[in-house]
């Protein structure tokens, strides 16, 4: 047991450190720049951090995978959001980690190729394009968006929804009915898709926050069968062997972001007078307070304990991946929303304030959180799905009746 | 960060699983045991000394074996999993950190190996009537006389004192303006005259004691540690004890969890299995989840104690934690096991009391959120 990192994780950890101060005291510009899921994101920064390595563990280096260990890389992600630093976690662990993943496995070495290097690089980017009516938690019902078979290329026809990242990332993998006929989970392929293929239609969605998801509508879409991941009609089976990457690719995202709020929030209550004393002296406070600390270290230790699953994993050692990742997932998307609404109840009634009003504490950022985190109760499968998928594989119950 | 048990700590894990499935084959034995006068068998007492369990934690130099807090930490757990008769805590923990401390070499020489062998029996003399784990809560006094001191006042939840040797007692010697200063540990031979006991019928039903101290004389080389200033060794050495407290909350949560999963595995209603119901499969998979995490926030403290880090704030964080997992966890167990768990001869009952039990014992989860309110610097 060893609760410590390496030297060598602790000189990676600095070398992003160094790039973070180096970054904010440069003052670099990037035309690119935008706000992702609420996460600063800049493509200049984004291709720094895949310099470095941390976009490419787990991946061959013939692919140009890095050799940085997961643990390395949970370091990177807790740093990141600590250091509010502008590259979008979210976008890394969708197009990196879980679309990259499903290539790595269940790709043809042509498809691996042509696109885990650029794809690692920070070059091009892969959304999701799952979800649909009546088939978000439940993937395997997908069926609208249908693809029939023409020679050598599919024509797709149809939609899908909430699909996050469609309206800029280059390609999607896409969630495809390829036979109507084939019962639930079956008859499904996994299909690259270019967004900017003849036939799409991109219109946006606002969540409670205002972060825009989309609508995709296909009309006589031709997507080449050169662009099939895994086998036709068993993209399902790919697939779901992987959905554990979906619960807890960000590993410690949420870790150092937490940390930065509460550090902030202590601050806040020291500075802050209410009923005539510092808010720091309430007992209330401080009870909410530490609880919220208590529970940033859990689901940090959590989280590590997933990395360094998979580096055990990854040298051939047995340690339950998906088994820890489902616990990681559980907690951190309960944890934030419990989190996030303990911080409204400490800021009292300025803690409705959103961003650009007059009198928000630490800039509007608590109430924001509250809504977004919303979110994490039935993205990524759904925390109580999640919970299912706990009591078959972590407990061994019998199966749900 | 590395999540894995060495490959002795695997052992002595193992090794404590056997060895309590085998002295403890079935409740019949375990309950003979627990209502017996002296509340634990001696026998099984000696072979765990044989094993080298209670010299564990303790310097070879004083006749243990080295081990880390880690160590005893896993071996805890086991101890709680198995419901343990025997008053392992006390002594080890209880006396045995306190004088590592704070005794002088002499002490620890006579003292140590004594509990290093099993031989003697040390509890703690700390609470009193009314008060918890603050100085100013401590008001038996000990007052100087001829070649020692005098003891005169009321310890509440003491345990096992009625067959200690040794009662580690925190009196005030001294009355100053900071309640903090003018405390004093002494080392109090359980034999003494002036003293006595009276068990206490407590919902662990785990044999604690009120310990009356009237005149009860102490000589000085039974002072621990200085003067006036025995605040300072409890401060050091209760963090210690909160570590090794959620060691033992933590196998009881892990044993609850067994017991819970098993039942509504071979259980039906309704013409099904129990965990068939997704309600119940989410309280299972909640109840793991506080498992694992009650079980990582021990480990890392207990790391940062060997690693010679500080480890008050996560000692603090872990028994807040801990003790809110381990009567939740109780509750839910309590809960899906319907009326098999809530007859008192199963041992659900038995973790039900002992969590409520630990849940106040060296502070609720309410102290300890102010500790770590406090070391984040409000």
């Amino acid at each position: 047991m060893d609760f410590g990192f390496t030297k060598e994780q602790e000189e990676l950890k600095q070398q992003f450190l160094d790039l973070c101060e180096d970054w904010r005291k440069g003052g670099i510009e990037d035309p690119n720049y935008e706000v992702i899921l609420n996460q600063p994101h800049s493509p200049l920064f984004y291709n720094k951090v895949a310099d470095m390595g941390f976009l490419g563990a787990g991946f061959a280096k013939e692919y140009g995978g890095s050799e940085l260990g997961h643990q390395a890389v949970a370091l990177f992600q807790e740093e990141s959001t600590y250091q509010k630093a502008p590259v979008s976690l979210s976008l890394a662990a969708t197009t990196i980690n879980f679309m990259g993943g499903l290539i790595n496995d269940c790709g043809s070495e042509e498809l691996k190729k042509r696109f885990l290097p650029r794809l690692i690089k920070g070059e091009i980017s892969i959304g999701q394009n799952f979800s649909e009516t009546g088939a978000s938690a439940d993937l395997a019902s997908c069926h609208t968006l249908v693809g029939k078979r023409e020679d050598d290329h599919f024509v797709l026809n149809g939609y899908k929804l909430y699909t996050s990242f469609a309206h800029f990332a280059d390609y999607g993998m896409t969630m495809v009915k390829t036979d109507p006929k084939a019962p639930r989970g079956e008859g499904i392929s996994l299909l690259l898709v270019d967004k900017d293929l003849p036939g799409i239609t991109i219109t946006p969605m606002y969540t409670l926050t205002g972060e825009r998801v989309n609508q995709m509508f296909f009309d006589d879409v031709k997507v080449s069968v050169e662009y099939l991941v895994g086998e036709e009609n068993k993209g399902w089976a790919c697939l779901s062997k992987h959905m554990y990457l979906s619960w807890d690719r960000r590993l410690c995202l949420y870790v150092g972001l937490f940390r930065r709020i509460l550090e902030q929030v202590l601050e806040y209550t020291k500075e802050t007078m209410r009923n005539g004393k510092p808010l720091s002296e309430d007992p209330f406070v401080r009870q909410k307070i530490a609880q919220i600390a208590i529970e940033i270290e859990a689901m940090r230790l959590l989280s590590y304990r997933r990395a360094w699953a998979q580096e055990q994993q990854d040298r051939g050692i047995d340690a339950d991946v998906i088994g820890y990742g489902a616990i990681v997932g559980v907690f951190v998307n309960s944890f934030v929303n419990r989190a996030a609404s303990a911080l409204m109840q400490i800021l009292g009634l300025e803690g409705q304030l959103e961003p650009g009003s007059k009198h928000a504490p630490l800039a509007g950022t608590v109430p924001r959180m509250y809504l977004m985190y919303l979110m994490r109760l039935f993205v990524s499968s759904g925390l109580l799905y999640i919970k299912n998928f706990i009591a078959d594989h972590n407990l061994g119950l019998p199966p749900e009746g | 960060m590395d999540f894995s048990l060495t490959e002795e700590q695997a052992m002595l894990k193992s090794q404590a699983r056997e060895f309590f499935q085998r002295e403890l084959p079935d409740k019949a034995t375990q309950r003979a045991i627990l209502e017996d006068e002296k509340g634990y068998s001696p026998k099984m007492w000696r072979d765990m000394a044989a094993l080298g369990w209670q010299s564990l934690y303790f310097p070879e130099e004083y006749g243990g074996a080295g081990g880390s807090f880690m160590d005893v930490v896993i071996l805890l757990e086991e101890m709680s999993r198995a419901l343990l008769p025997n008053p392992f805590f006390s002594p080890v923990i209880l006396g045995g950190l306190f004088i590592l401390e704070a005794g002088s070499e002499e002490q620890k020489r006579n003292f140590v190996p004594q509990i290093a062998s099993g031989d003697k029996l040390f509890t703690l003399a700390f609470t009193e009537p009314g008060g918890g784990y603050q100085a100013s809560d401590i008001s038996t006094k000990a007052v100087e006389d001829k070649d020692g001191y005098l003891i005169n006042g009321v310890k509440l939840f003491v345990p096992d004192a009625a067959i200690a040797d040794y009662l580690i007692c925190v009196a005030r010697t001294s009355d100053k303006a900071l309640p903090e200063s003018g405390i004093t540990i002494f080392i109090v031979d359980a034999k003494s005259p002036g003293i006595t006991y009276t068990e206490l019928k407590t919902i662990a039903k785990d044999r604690q004691y009120e310990v009356v101290f009237e005149g009860v004389p102490v000589p000085k080389v039974n002072m621990l540690g200085k003067l006036d200033h025995g605040w300072d060794v409890v401060m050091k050495v209760l963090p210690k004890v909160y570590v090794a407290q959620c060691a033992q909350m933590v196998g009881g949560i892990d044993r609850v969890l067994e017991m819970t999963v098993n039942y509504v595995k071979e259980t039906e209603q309704g013409g099904r299995l129990l965990g068939s119901f997704q309600s119940i499969r989410h309280v299972c998979a909640d109840m793991l989840i506080a498992l694992d995490s009650s079980r990582f926030l021990t480990y890392e403290a207990a790391w940062k104690i060997d690693q010679g880090l500080p480890f008050e704030m996560e000692a603090s964080m872990a028994q807040a934690w801990v003790s809110d997992a381990y009567y939740q966890t109780c509750v839910s167990g309590q809960q899906l096991q319907g009326g098999f768990g809530y007859v008192d001869d199963p041992d659900m009952g038995l973790f039900t009391r002992r969590a409520k039990m630990l849940e106040v014992t060296f502070g609720d989860a309410e102290f300890h959120r102010e500790k770590v309110a406090q070391k984040l610097g409000l």
